[in-house]
């Protein structure tokens, strides 16, 4: 089995995967194309079903209904240990009565490797996730992202057609999570290989992905490349989950060429780009990213025409964040909102200070409805 | 542990007592255990003291110090034969048991709580019910299958008593063992038999030893059950209540000692490998 | 939600669970059925009669042992239940580091052998043994006290020291559980002493002080051993001696003895079950 594989087909192809434990739907039909060589996450909150979906692959959980193939053949009934897929666990799930080198050496024993040519390949491997010399040691002596480090190894070992990744770098703390990230995504190039990753943490998902899949509540929200999804979100879930977003609700006023003009409260116009198509008179909800939002000062008179692209407010107040400033301005309606600026934007910005708040109109989306998620 | 050798320095008293502890209840804490360990220890003292002692009767001052009951309880055929059945009653019951309990401990590791919880209770039973009462249904029920009494309907007896406690060890020590170890063998492409030999139960041996030698000592120390379905056989504890039916035997306790000694040993090492941990 | 056992888990739980049905199960169902025969001479009749039950429960002999039975273990278990109380707590709160090692001594203890340590109390008590000898070499008695041996007082005395080790484990581990910032924060809102205890901890570790009272209650009055070596034949017998003596030895009626071990199941089961209601009540706020 080599990485190099001949696919012409997806890796992974998921076709109506359902699964209910009991009388209790986890899954509600998935169809996901994941193509040779690519790096998707399933991103979701906890809940959602995205492990499940991961299991599945690997071959754990058995679907209640739907279809999976791995690199064009049809696995679904098939036990974990005879499909070409391989797990990363979340806390690494390293066998604690053996060696690190034994625990990246033991599938290559299964399948019969003579002695020799197993520990060639640990060294290889061991070189691979940085943990030359480290071979030796029980996995009750590593530290936790040499654990994760290990268990990746150990993963990679049989030379999988897909590796699955289930949340590897939750338990360590920030800094290591970054480094780790960027180094898995360098690791996941320089193998070419397929990579399943789940995670809820909306960052890590931005990083190292080709594509992001987002799930809620057993269904796949949206999926594509990270800029995609940060830019143009599917949905208002879409939106929140992913980044940091101003989300308002109001009313249709005017839609022209997609472009539509919604009002909210007394005097607060604003527009932005709806994708799916949208009634005059309808409830919406408008979503801005607080980096898109302009601000100019303006004069405290409330008798000036209030701006055409956006609204007028009073700053409640400034919060310096190191490489921006979080400015929160709340609207003559009394909406709420957040803008991030750079240093020296805000400069002389001031609690109770009158401003004018823009965006482009494309930077900014709108969806039929009006439900705001809570943040949890 | 909570608190072990912390101290509130200059306060001059040892914050790892319990509340509210004065010098004087301490005392009488101590005078309470010591109390209690001999009132425990009292019988065993004795045992061991006279199956050395030269006089026949068992009374203080002790005259002098003798290996003889040894030799003479050694030399008897009766003894020989109750000490290889016990001891063949003690393997058979420790694999068996082993055997039963490590599967169906893992059966129930499988399960919701909601349904191990009165699984669990259910198993328990027969160490709930007087064993009396199960050394005389196990005699009704071999007679009733036409079964003579003898060593093999003793096993079956010793095995009930012991499985109770080999599942209470092995839950202990599955509700703290992380399945993602054996998941991620099958993962790597190991069957789930290989996944067994390769994985779990090298993790879980001392607790599958301890279980053991546990289930060994509930076996050699078995006496009631065993007294309803071992016919005329005899072991050590059937041999034991034999002698002491005819009277005062110093013999009785060179076996006693002996006996003893098995057992300690059992249940030290059993304690020792059922506490260590990963 | 729907509770399916998972196919794996069945045929993991399907052996141990076949041999309880088979060797626990249907023997103790066959010795109901027995209870309701009779004994005729060597025979054995099938019936379906209450006359095995309605005997115990008029033959004045029989009730009195009952009494007795009931007693014994009632007296037991409140004398060993506390006595492992206390232990417990010293042995997890005061000399919090010397725990394991007085655990390990009580679990040899317990292990010591049944049978052994209960002849080796027969002659510690008997009226040539050790106790009287010593009490008669320091000249504080003159002649032997022969009611120490062969009385419900021996029958007891062997009995607490047998099952004071078991009734120990369950609330060392029940004990275990509670911290001693559980007993801090209560002494800081003023609970002392025994309030502490009724309170704060034994409610805590109810489970463990439920359990180990059954563990006392129900081994002390089902012993047979204990009454036999120490009890003597008159004021000593308990139930389980009759139940004995109705499955080995001369006169052996098999249905008498299967309905006395039901009535005195029975039994125990309603006293444990008032007991622990009781015991409820006692720890509450």
């Amino acid at each position: 089995m080599t990485m190099e594989t001949s696919m012409t087909g997806p890796a992974v192809r998921l076709t109506g995967v359902q699964k209910r434990f009991g009388d209790q739907a986890v899954l509600h039909g998935i169809d996901l194309d994941v193509a040779p060589n690519e790096f998707v996450s399933l991103l979701g909150p906890s809940g959602c079903g995205k492990t499940t979906l991961l299991r599945i692959i690997a071959g754990f959980e058995q679907v209640s209904a739907g279809r999976v193939e791995v690199a064009g053949v049809d696995v679904t009934g098939m036990p974990p240990h005879k499909r070409p897929t391989n797990l990363v666990f979340q806390r690494g799930a390293l066998f604690p009565h053996m060696t690190v080198a034994e625990n990246i050496g033991y599938s290559l024993k299964l399948r019969g490797w003579p002695k020799g040519r197993i520990a060639a390949r640990v060294e290889e491997l061991l070189a691979l996730v940085r943990l030359e010399g480290l071979g030796g040691r029980g996995s009750t002596q590593l530290s936790g992202g040499q654990i994760q480090r290990a268990a990746l190894a150990r993963a990679l070992a049989p030379q999988p057609t897909v590796l699955l990744l289930d949340e590897p770098l939750s338990a360590l703390d920030l800094k290591l999570r970054q480094h780790m990230q960027l180094e898995l995504r360098a690791l996941q190039r320089q193998l070419a290989a397929t990579f399943i990753y789940v995670t809820h943490d909306q960052t890590e998902a931005l990083v190292m992905s080709d594509r992001i899949a987002i799930m809620d509540a057993g269904r796949l929200v949206q999926v594509g490349t990270p800029r995609e999804i940060y830019t143009r979100p599917a949905s208002v879930f879409a939106s929140d989950f992913i980044g940091e977003t101003n989300l308002v609700p109001g009313t249709v006023m005017e839609v022209h060429d997609g472009l539509v003009t919604l009002t909210a409260g007394r005097v607060t116009r604003l527009r932005g780009r709806a994708d799916s198509p949208i009634a005059v008179g309808a409830a919406a909800t408008l979503s801005v990213r607080p980096e898109a939002i302009r601000l100019t000062r303006s004069d405290a008179s409330m008798d000036t025409v209030p701006p055409v692209d956006g609204c007028r407010g009073q700053v409640r107040q400034v919060v310096y964040l190191g490489s921006r400033v979080r400015v929160e301005v709340v609207t003559e309606d009394g909406i709420t909102t957040w803008t991030d600026l750079r240093e020296d934007e805000a400069d002389g910005l001031s609690a109770d200070d009158w401003v004018s708040l823009h965006w482009n109109p494309e930077a900014a989306s709108i969806w039929a409805g009006e439900t705001i998620r809570t943040e949890a | 542990m909570v608190g072990v050798g912390r101290r509130s320095v200059g306060a001059g008293h040892d914050t790892t007592r319990g509340p509210g502890t004065s010098a004087r209840s301490v005392w009488a804490a101590r005078l309470f255990i010591a109390v209690v360990l001999v009132y425990l220890f009292a019988p065993v003292v004795v045992t061991v003291l006279f199956s050395f002692t030269t006089s026949r009767r068992l009374s203080l001052p002790i005259e002098g110090l003798t290996l003889d009951w040894y030799r003479e309880a050694f030399a008897d055929p009766l003894f020989t034969s109750a000490l290889t059945n016990s001891l063949v009653l003690a393997a058979v019951t420790a694999v068996v048991s082993v055997v039963l309990g490590v599967t169906f401990s893992f059966g129930l590791a499988r399960l919701g709580r909601r349904a191990r919880g009165p699984l669990l209770t259910a198993s328990l039973l027969p160490a709930a019910v007087p064993a009396l009462v199960m050394g005389i249904a196990l005699a009704v029920f071999f007679t009733a299958l036409g079964r003579p009494p003898g060593l093999p309907n003793a096993a079956i007896g010793h095995i009930l008593v012991a499985l109770p406690f080999v599942i209470l060890t092995l839950n202990a020590r599955l509700e703290t063992f992380d399945f993602s170890v054996t998941e991620a063998a099958r993962d790597l492409g190991a069957s789930p038999l290989r996944t067994f030999r390769d994985i779990t139960l090298p993790i879980i041996r001392p607790s599958v030893i301890g279980a053991a030698l546990l289930a060994m000592a509930l076996s050699i120390d078995e006496f009631v059950v065993t007294w309803f379905t071992v016919g005329n056989q005899q072991t050590l504890p059937v041999l034991i209540w034999g002698l002491l039916r005819r009277g005062i035997d110093p013999t009785v306790n060179a076996l006693a000692t002996v006996v003893l000694v098995a057992l300690v040993c059992l249940v030290v090492l059993s304690n020792l490998l059922s506490r260590r941990r990963r | 939600m729907v509770t399916r056992l998972p196919a794996g888990s069945l045929r993991q739980l399907g052996p141990a669970t076949t041999f309880y049905a088979v060797f626990f199960g249907i023997p103790l169902m066959i010795l109901f059925v027995l209870s309701f025969w009779t004994q005729q001479g060597f025979e054995r009749v099938p019936d379906l009669t209450l006359r095995n039950y309605l005997d115990g429960l008029t033959d004045r002999l029989y009730l009195q042992v009952f009494l007795r039975t009931i007693l014994v273990g009632l007296v037991t278990s409140f004398i060993v239940v506390p006595l492992a109380y206390v232990m417990a707590y010293l042995m997890r709160f005061t000399f919090e580091r010397r725990g394991q090692l007085l655990l390990t001594l009580v679990l040899i203890s317990l292990f010591s052998g049944y049978l052994v340590r209960i002849y080796a109390w027969r002659t510690i008590l008997g009226t040539g043994g050790l106790l009287n000898t010593a009490l008669m070499h320091l000249g504080l008695i003159a002649e032997p006290i022969t009611a120490l041996i062969f009385s419900p007082w021996a029958v007891m005395i062997t009995l607490i020291g047998l099952l004071l080790p078991l009734a120990l484990l369950p609330i060392w581990s029940s004990m275990a559980n509670v911290s001693r910032d559980h007993l801090e924060a209560a002494r800081d809102l003023g609970a002392n002493g025994w309030r502490l205890h009724r309170t704060v901890l034994l409610p805590m570790v109810l489970p463990g002080v439920s359990t180990a009272f059954a563990i006392a209650f129900v081994l002390a009055a089902g012993d047979f051993v204990v009454p036999a070596m120490v009890g003597g034949t008159s004021g000593g017998t308990l139930v389980g001696n009759l139940i004995a003596n109705q499955f080995r030895g001369s006169g052996a009626d098999w249905p008498l003895g299967a309905a006395l071990a039901f009535m005195i199941m029975a039994l125990l089961v309603f006293v444990y079950l008032i007991s622990v209601r009781l015991l409820r009540s006692v720890a509450r706020w």
